[in-house]
């Protein structure tokens, strides 16, 4: 079997019984899955290099290209990590152009091109599948006793998004409830392509529910929940035991509040306790998602109390870097997020953000983007370049 | 040493500013120009502005001492960059640049100090006098002290009190030179106040704004606008938006002996206070030679810059700007690998310094801390061609071309747009005499009083 695109497949198939049976082994992500074995996770992640060297060109000269002059790649350390502008002028992909069924844009800045993250059925169904394993691990999709009775995503519907990997994620995420959970999507598309809420109606309906609820949505649609209900002097008080799914950043699409002092807000305004907060951090380039939550299955009284760190699932790693040197940074230090994701068969499976980041023993705490630094002379700066 | 609490940014009680403290320090200031400031001739201002200015050349002089053994760290800025910087910048500070300066925007060195005979005037029969705002507030963004200096000291010369706002953390090298000016000139200094707030706090500045004649500001297009919309009608505005500079070589100045100097002038631009100002390039265009075809210039510039680190380290850099260089080149690393035409230089193990080349002469915007790249072009119209999205924001062209070529070209840029051309190598060392974004600096403050004998 030299077809590399068989290959690829192969090696889907195999990560997919290697998740599922630990699953069926451990019944949660424990110390003890394999994939946390860091032998296990570097045999998987080499082959995959390879695989992907062989099926991308463009990969296979970037390899080779930083590989020069050091003895063969044998850590999962040393992959050349494909930085997340690189996927606005190449198409990082391994599937055949015929293949190609769907593809997902970065967000992005105001007027910014976007990047490209391209989808077959194959890749789809490994990424839902992947996306809702780790998503169950954490509360309250995790606890025996599943007090929301709705979930409101505040993004527009995904018919109406198609290019969105976020929605698409919300989407899985909301085809997957409990039958019993009823579901909607809230926001809508402007005339200008970006993403609004219809706040009357919104928040009418969500000061009449009577059960808990879990609304998702990103950073600046929060901000703009609360700059409304800021404007109007009104106060929610959601049904206790509600939740608030947050992800995603601003992107220049609203004012900034720094994260702590959002969900300070958001609790007050929304009336749901801080501790019932839940973020996610992912983006379209990659296939894995993490999770800030404690991961204390079956206790939604202690969630969220501790300090918030993100931590991705067994079958990705985050690697914390110095932008000075590409090493990693020591605990407690900042540097740029670089995620090794095994998920991302199809595209690339090392991929360095423009996130910035303190790495801690128990997961990474986001502290912004690069971009964000902002200029401190009178220069005209912008993240905005390719 | 320890530095007198002569100014509100120097003291360092955790009680903060309210808008009753900042409208008393404008009640204060108005009195003390009164008193002090409104009746002081030019020729004496003068003189008391270039002995500050010479006092920091002097080694020892304890202010210059506690403000480049501070500075560093209070800036962010490394120590070499800040000292060349602050002093290259006072060595303008002369009595004949200010005279100059006078003579240039109002045409008359006592012109603020009685009604003055206009020599264009073809009757003689009318004079006029220049007369500044009572109180300017000026808004000052980031940390490079230059335009901060340049404001107060036409400030100085306009008779006008003035009240410094700087953004937080800021406020450091414009205190160190107010208490230069209140150390050779304590009444001078009492004419001045200098205060740190984070910008868009409404309470404080509308205490300000009610007190001002005219404001002045530096920074983005949205603080710039936003700034405007606050202001009470009738209070004169000046604005300062943030700009771009960029490099040009021609061919006529690539040949012999006069490419070493060259090469060293674009470093001197680049290192200029680590290129963070609006005056550092961030593109080189070089056109296309036989002598040293652009690649080459690019690949020659990279070892001048190495050189230069060395001597002159650019330091640190917080993690976030550390990480938008690293995460560019990681960029040009991938396009150089797969695009023919882009070829990188970098130094191993940090993100000290970056030279991307590029045949492409599409403009891009430099993520600074020395990040230069060289673009190819054939003339001058396809580097303009190249500018084109930032057309508008140009400030400065560093120019390095033949005297036979030179006026050609700078018509050509004036036309476009640009509204100061100047030698490779003093792209960050404008004359006192600048013209800032094409308007003279001086004479945007002043209102005339016209007197028809």
């Amino acid at each position: 079997m030299n077809d590399p695109i068989e290959q690829l497949r192969g090696f889907q198939r195999r990560l997919l019984e290697k998740v599922r049976s630990e699953h069926d082994r451990l019944g949660a992500v424990t110390d003890d899955h394999c994939l946390l074995s860091d032998d296990v996770f570097n045999d998987l992640s080499l082959e995959l290099t390879s695989l992907q060297s062989k099926a991308n060109p463009h990969f296979a000269a970037q390899v080779e290209q930083s590989n020069q002059g050091r003895s063969l790649l044998y850590h999962w350390k040393n992959i050349t990590a494909i930085s997340t502008h690189a996927f606005k002028a190449l198409d990082w992909t391994c599937l055949p152009a015929s293949d190609r069924t769907r593809v997902f844009h970065s967000s992005g800045t105001t007027g910014s091109e976007t990047s490209k993250h391209w989808h077959s059925d194959t890749s789809l169904e490994l990424y839902e599948e992947l996306l809702l394993r780790w998503f169950h691990e954490h509360p309250p999709w995790n606890l025996k006793q599943f007090l929301v009775k709705e979930c409101v995503f505040l993004t527009p519907e995904p018919s109406r998004v198609p290019h969105s990997s976020l929605v698409h994620m919300f989407s899985t995420i909301a085809k997957d409830l409990p039958q019993e959970v009823v579901h909607r999507f809230a926001g809508q598309l402007g005339r200008d392509g970006n993403w609004d809420l219809p706040m009357e109606q919104t928040i009418q309906e969500l000061d009449g529910l009577k059960h808990p609820v879990c609304l998702f949505g990103t950073a600046f649609l929060y901000v703009h929940l609360l700059d409304y209900l800021e404007s109007k002097g009104q106060q929610l008080s959601l049904p206790e035991g509600s939740m608030v799914f947050e992800t995603g950043g601003y992107k220049g699409k609203s004012r900034e509040i720094p994260k702590e002092h959002l969900y300070k807000q958001l609790a007050v305004k929304l009336g749901v306790e801080k501790r019932h907060f839940i973020c996610e951090y992912g983006m379209s380039e990659l296939s894995s998602q993490a999770y800030d939550a404690q991961i204390d299955p079956g206790n939604l009284s202690t969630f969220g109390a501790t300090p918030r760190r993100f931590q991705f699932p067994p079958w990705a790693r985050c690697r914390v870097i110095s932008p000075e040197t590409g090493l990693e940074v020591g605990y407690g230090e900042t540097g740029m997020i670089h995620v090794i994701d095994l998920a991302n068969i199809w595209s690339c499976l090392s991929v360095l953000t423009e996130d910035v980041a303190i790495r801690h023993k128990e997961g990474f705490e986001v502290i912004g983007r690069s971009a964000d630094a902002g200029p401190r002379g009178c220069s005209l700066m912008s993240d905005d370049f390719v | 040493m320890d530095l007198p609490n002569y100014f509100l940014a120097d003291l360092k009680t955790e009680e903060p500013l309210n808008p009753e403290m900042l409208t008393d320090a404008c009640l204060t200031l108005k009195r003390n120009r009164r008193k002090y400031l409104e009746e002081r001739t030019t020729a004496s201002l003068i003189r008391t502005i270039a002995n500050v200015a010479e006092h920091w050349s002097y080694e020892n002089y304890p202010i210059r001492q506690y403000a480049f053994e501070h500075g560093p760290q209070a800036t962010g800025l490394p120590s070499a960059t800040l000292i060349k910087g602050v002093l290259d910048f006072m060595k303008g500070v002369t009595e004949e640049n200010l005279q100059a300066l006078v003579e240039q925007d109002l045409g008359h060195l006592r012109r603020l100090d009685e009604p003055c005979a206009n020599e264009s005037d073809p009757t003689g029969q009318r004079m006029s006098m220049a007369v500044g705002p009572e109180l300017i507030l000026h808004i000052s963004g980031g940390v490079l002290p230059n335009g901060v200096f340049t404001n107060i000291i036409l400030g100085l010369l306009t008779k006008s009190a003035q009240l410094i706002k700087c953004t937080s953390g800021a406020s450091f090298l414009p205190r160190m030179f107010a208490h230069s000016i209140y150390d050779t000139d304590p009444k001078l200094g009492a004419c001045l106040e200098i205060a740190e707030w984070a910008g868009g706090n409404d309470d404080l500045e509308q205490a300000v704004f009610e007190e001002t004649d005219l404001v002045t500001a530096m920074g983005s297009d949205k603080t710039i606008a936003d700034i405007q919309n606050r202001l009470p009608q009738g209070t004169r505005y000046l604005s300062y938006g943030h700009k771009v500079s960029v490099g040009y070589i021609a061919k006529s100045a690539l040949q012999g002996f006069g490419i070493r100097p060259l090469l060293n002038k674009a470093v001197d631009d680049i290192v200029a206070w680590n290129q963070l100002g609006c005056l550092s390039p961030h593109v080189i265009y070089v056109e296309d030679n036989p002598e040293l075809p652009p690649i080459q210039f690019a690949e020659k510039l990279a070892d001048y810059l190495k050189d230069r680190e060395a001597e002159e380290p650019r330091g640190p850099l917080d993690p976030r700007q550390a990480a938008q260089i690293a995460s560019r080149r990681s960029f040009y690393d991938i396009r150089s690998a797969h695009l023919p035409g882009t070829v990188t230089w970098k130094s191993e193990g940090s993100t000290d310094w970056t030279v991307v080349f590029e045949e492409d002469p599409l403009f891009q915007l430099s993520c600074l801390n020395r990040f230069i790249y060289v673009k190819r072009v054939e003339t001058l119209r396809e580097a303009i061609g190249g500018l084109e999205k930032v057309h508008g924001k140009v400030s400065t062209i560093g120019l390095a071309a033949s005297p036979t070529e030179g006026p050609e070209l700078v018509k050509t840029f004036a036309r476009w747009g640009v509204t100061r051309v100047c030698a490779m190598g003093a792209m960050q060392k404008p004359p006192l005499l600048w013209r800032h974004d094409g308007r003279p600096a001086l004479g945007d403050l002043v209102t005339w009083v016209d007197w028809e004998i």
